[in-house]
């Protein structure tokens, strides 16, 4: 063999070793752009293929091997498994499942049709026209475009959890309180599933009412909001009261309160749905399209009772401060958002998983909360699991949640909310809610 | 110090321990699915640090007392819900008063003063001064789509503010027990009565700027009381027994009506009341109870940022206002055109470094302006320039400041109220939480001052106190 020859044969054995080493260089070509997924031209990648076989499909991420999957965990998630968080690789399902046919069908007729003021207000080809539903953007270009998703496109018209319970978790693990509430919202506006259709007459320019009331502990039973939102809150913004059933008054609160904790607990008003603030004086920018481990849409083993009582089969990490929770891959836009005034948050990092495959709740999947001086302060993630069909309608699968966990990373102190949501469901209506029935619920 | 009463109330506590026993792990008790019940046991104390009471009584020497305050509280409340429509609600007190066994300051006195057989329509079992047992609110509510209807026994307050009854007068208060020092300010002490409260929410009205509106009423059809003092020997005794029979107002009616909405980020109420008097005027012989005229309005509005501050206007007009006639001769009744009105600002600011809770800071100016004062009087005594005599007006401002720390486990009220006419109250306290059941929380109360007229919040100083409560609630 002439010297030609062996040299291109030790290159060739050379880029073979190299390939082996490097497993993304040989597998690189199986896993599917992102652009693709979205498209229903290929299926998300799973973990086993991302990581090239190191975590399998049906394993474990913990502190050991978290480094595995590092880039495919928010900032938050990453530091609460390297403190012992463990994450089980989960069952993902189809996105014909995950939410009703007849929000996807009105998504897809009127694709192309939002548009958006310098405000973040969704109308639908013209300024003023109320947008119907669906989701306004369902490929996302812009930090806005993700946060109108999920102002404007939610896949459901009202819901209701009755109870949430908060449980508060110390540095130990150990639950050392509780809190039930009972939550209440009804959509006015971009409504699809439940007569009326589109806008309430007489309510257009009102997006959500909602009602938050105490249940329990008996000191603070009966304190509650009624709050509204409306369709532009830049020219209408927030009407909100509190009931406080310890003087039996009603007050007039004002919007900051969106900025305080519930009930003493590690997550405040705003991160109800992942991101509840007006968001039209904040910064929003996208950042990038990742694939990310979001929880399982399905899940296999209830995390909790029918009356709130943590299921005993259910397993925890360092005594209750993680539910070992199903994991699965999806494709997610990730948004930063920084605030144009002075709020208890220096930054949020949103993320959004992309269209299809999103939750029927909410349109975020997880926040890395900063404090003000830019240091990671909290890990915000709603758990999923809820799958269902409404009114048992194979037409109309919902993805809804199950709870919600609010680790302070600085504390050590978290919050993990449980509760079973119904979505769309006809036991509240665009009567239920007002400052009347605020009292009603009230001591 | 008299130890020997913990034997006799032994049951008491054995009853509430067996309480305590099975709802240990427990927050509201479910019987069944639809009955729960829910309550509480407390114990409080309240250590007397002003001067002795002056007010005319029977007490047992010239020292003050040590004990304003010394009382075991359990009560429960049964909740019966058996579907979205229909809920029925009982409000259940035991209570056991320890304050003149304890203190040697003190003659026994009547603790209860309603407990008598007069007072059958509220429910009380017994007619002792030192044990209550009592039913003190019975109610069912009914949501019927747009009406809603609660008749029973209640409590109805209109009104949002703070530390001054301006639109909430329809109950009369028993300041018998602690004046108006609890924390929870009239929750405990508002006396519930037999009405019917009906609402209706009006639909089909609402356009961009007008929503919520609605129609709301009361009918007590005759179950009026009066306010009630402490008794004679009271630690909180404020007027002299009288021997004047009572032309009392049971089986008269009150009622009262209001328009409520929201116009905008305007929202607010217009409402009328028909009411008697809380406070007894002697005339002729009797003891009576005139009746009042109340035309009222509130308005709240939130000004958005920067400010972040909401606004709240309440205000009433009575032109029957009653009072005495300051002119020499038998005590009279006068009525007189008083106005009442106040503005809160309210505002919920970060202010620790890390801001993780807010602190609610509340702002409150009030004023009485009470047209002819130089004819009136507030007691059947002879005018007296200083004691007795009615000002044209009053200006009275109030700030509360409340912060909770450590996930609400801990909280710190700051409350001080000033009579610009020159007396002050100060009211600092601190609350602490220990997981579902265990409250702690003590108080000062602090009033001083230049003005003691006796309608005056000067005038309380004597009944300066630090009181302490623990709570174990299920």
């Amino acid at each position: 063999m002439d010297n030609h020859k062996i040299r291109d044969l030790i290159m060739v054995l050379f880029a073979f070793l190299f390939a082996l080493l490097s497993p993304r260089a040989l597998l690189g070509a199986n896993i599917p752009s992102i652009a693709d997924v979205v498209e229903g031209k290929a299926s998300p990648p799973t973990i086993e293929d991302l990581t090239g076989g190191k975590v399998k499909n049906n394993g474990l991420v913990d502190k050991n091997n978290v480094e595995l999957v590092k880039n495919y965990l928010t900032a938050s998630m990453y530091e609460s498994v390297k403190r012992g968080m463990v994450l089980k690789m989960g069952t993902q399902l189809p996105p014909d499942q995950l939410n009703p046919k007849v929000f996807r069908d009105i998504t897809e007729k009127n694709r192309g049709k939002a548009i958006i003021d310098k405000n973040g207000v969704v109308y639908y080809e013209k300024m003023g026209t109320l947008w119907p539903g669906g989701r306004p953007f369902p490929v996302v270009k812009s930090g806005v475009e993700a946060m109108a998703n999920s102002t404007f496109g939610k896949p459901w018209d009202t819901y209701m959890i009755d109870p949430a319970r908060l449980c508060y978790i110390n540095s130990k693990g150990e639950i050392y309180k509780t809190v039930d509430q009972t939550f209440m919202y009804v959509k006015y506006t971009t409504r699809t599933m439940i007569p009326p259709l589109g806008a309430v007459p007489g309510s257009e320019n009102v997006l959500v009412k909602r009602i938050a009331v105490a249940a329990e502990p008996r000191e603070i039973k009966g304190l509650g909001q009624f709050t509204v939102r409306y369709y532009d809150p830049a020219k209408q913004y927030d009407t909100g009261f509190a009931y406080l059933p310890a003087f039996k008054r009603t007050i007039r609160i004002s919007a900051t309160t969106w900025q305080d904790n519930i009930a003493g607990s590690d997550a405040i008003y705003g991160d109800g749905d992942g991101f509840n603030e007006p968001y039209y004086d904040w910064n929003l920018k996208l950042i990038e399209k990742k694939f990310l481990l979001v929880p399982e849409p399905k899940m296999s083993v209830r995390l909790t009772d029918q009356k709130m009582n943590i299921n005993k089969d259910f397993q925890f990490d360092v005594g209750k401060k993680y539910p070992r929770l199903g994991w699965v891959i999806w494709p997610v836009d990730v948004v930063e958002a920084i605030p144009n005034y002075k709020n208890v948050y220096g930054k949020r990092v949103l993320y959004f998983p992309c269209w299809p495959y999103s939750y029927s709740y909410s349109a975020i999947a997880a926040v890395d909360i900063y404090d003000r001086q830019m240091k990671l302060w909290k890990n915000f993630f709603f758990i999923y699991g809820g799958h269902e069909y409404l009114n048992g309608d194979r037409d109309k699968p919902q993805t809804s949640s199950v709870g919600a966990l609010t680790v302070d990373l600085q504390s050590e102190h978290r919050t993990l909310m449980l509760y079973t949501q119904l979505l769309n469901t006809n036991k509240i209506g665009t009567d239920s809610l007002s400052l009347g029935k605020l009292i009603e619920m009230g001591r | 110090m008299k130890i020997q009463f913990w034997v006799t109330r032994t049951w008491l506590f054995v009853l509430s321990l067996a309480f305590l026993g099975v709802t240990e792990a427990m927050a509201e008790v479910k019987l069944t699915d639809n009955l729960a019940v829910a309550g509480y046991l407390r114990q409080e104390l309240a250590v007397h640090t002003g001067e002795k009471n002056p007010t005319p009584g029977p007490w047992t020497t010239a020292e003050r007392n040590s004990l304003n305050l010394s009382r075991t509280f359990f009560q429960t409340e049964w909740m019966y819900n058996p579907n979205d429509t229909f809920k029925v609600f009982s409000k259940v007190k035991m209570l056991y008063d320890q304050t003149a066994a304890l203190d040697d300051k003190l003659n026994d006195y009547n603790a209860f003063p309603l407990a008598t057989p007069r007072y059958g329509g509220y429910l009380r079992a017994t007619n002792d001064n030192n044990i209550d047992v009592e039913m003190s609110e019975l109610y069912a509510d009914a949501s019927l789509g747009n009406l809603w209807l609660r008749l029973g026994k209640q409590q109805i307050v209109w009104g949002e503010l703070i530390a001054a009854r301006i639109l909430d007068q329809i109950n009369p208060l028993d300041l018998s027990w602690h004046l108006t020092f609890e924390p929870e300010e009239f929750e405990n002490i508002r006396m519930a009565q037999w009405a019917l409260r009906a609402r209706y929410n009006v639909t089909g009205v609402t356009t961009s700027w007008l929503d919520d509106i609605y129609l709301e009423g009361f009918l007590n059809p005759g179950d009026i009381a009066p306010t009630v003092t402490g008794a004679p020997g009271s630690p909180f005794q404020l007027a002299p027994a009288s021997a004047a029979p009572i032309k009392d107002r049971r089986s008269d009616m009150e009622y009262g009506f209001r328009l409520g909405g929201r116009i905008g980020q305007v929202a607010g109420t217009l409402n009328y009341l028909n009411l008697y008097s809380d406070s007894g005027f002697l005339e002729s012989g009797f003891t009576t109870y005139p009746n009042t005229e109340l035309y009222g309005i509130s308005l709240n509005y939130a000004l958005p940022k920067p400010f972040n501050t909401t606004l709240t206007y309440e205000a009433t007009y009575s032109h029957d206002e009653p009072y005495y006639d300051s002119a020499p001769g038998a005590p009279r009744i006068r009525l007189a055109h008083t106005l009442k009105q106040a503005i809160l600002f309210g505002q919920s600011a970060f202010i620790l470094p890390q801001p993780i809770s807010a602190m609610s800071i509340q702002f409150q100016y009030s004023e009485t302006q009470i047209w002819d004062h130089n004819r009136l009087k507030t007691t059947p005594a002879p005018l007296t320039n200083g004691v007795n005599n009615v000002s044209a007006d009053q200006h009275v401002l109030a700030l509360i400041l409340s912060q909770d720390l450590l996930h609400n486990n801990l909280n710190l009220y700051f409350q001080v109220v000033y009579d610009l006419a020159g007396a002050q109250l100060i009211k600092p306290g601190i609350k602490v939480r220990q997981g579902n059941h265990w409250i702690y929380d003590i108080y000062g109360v602090a009033i001083g001052g230049s003005e003691t007229r006796s309608s005056r919040l000067g005038y309380l100083s004597w009944a300066n106190e630090i009181f302490g409560r623990i709570t174990y609630q299920f």
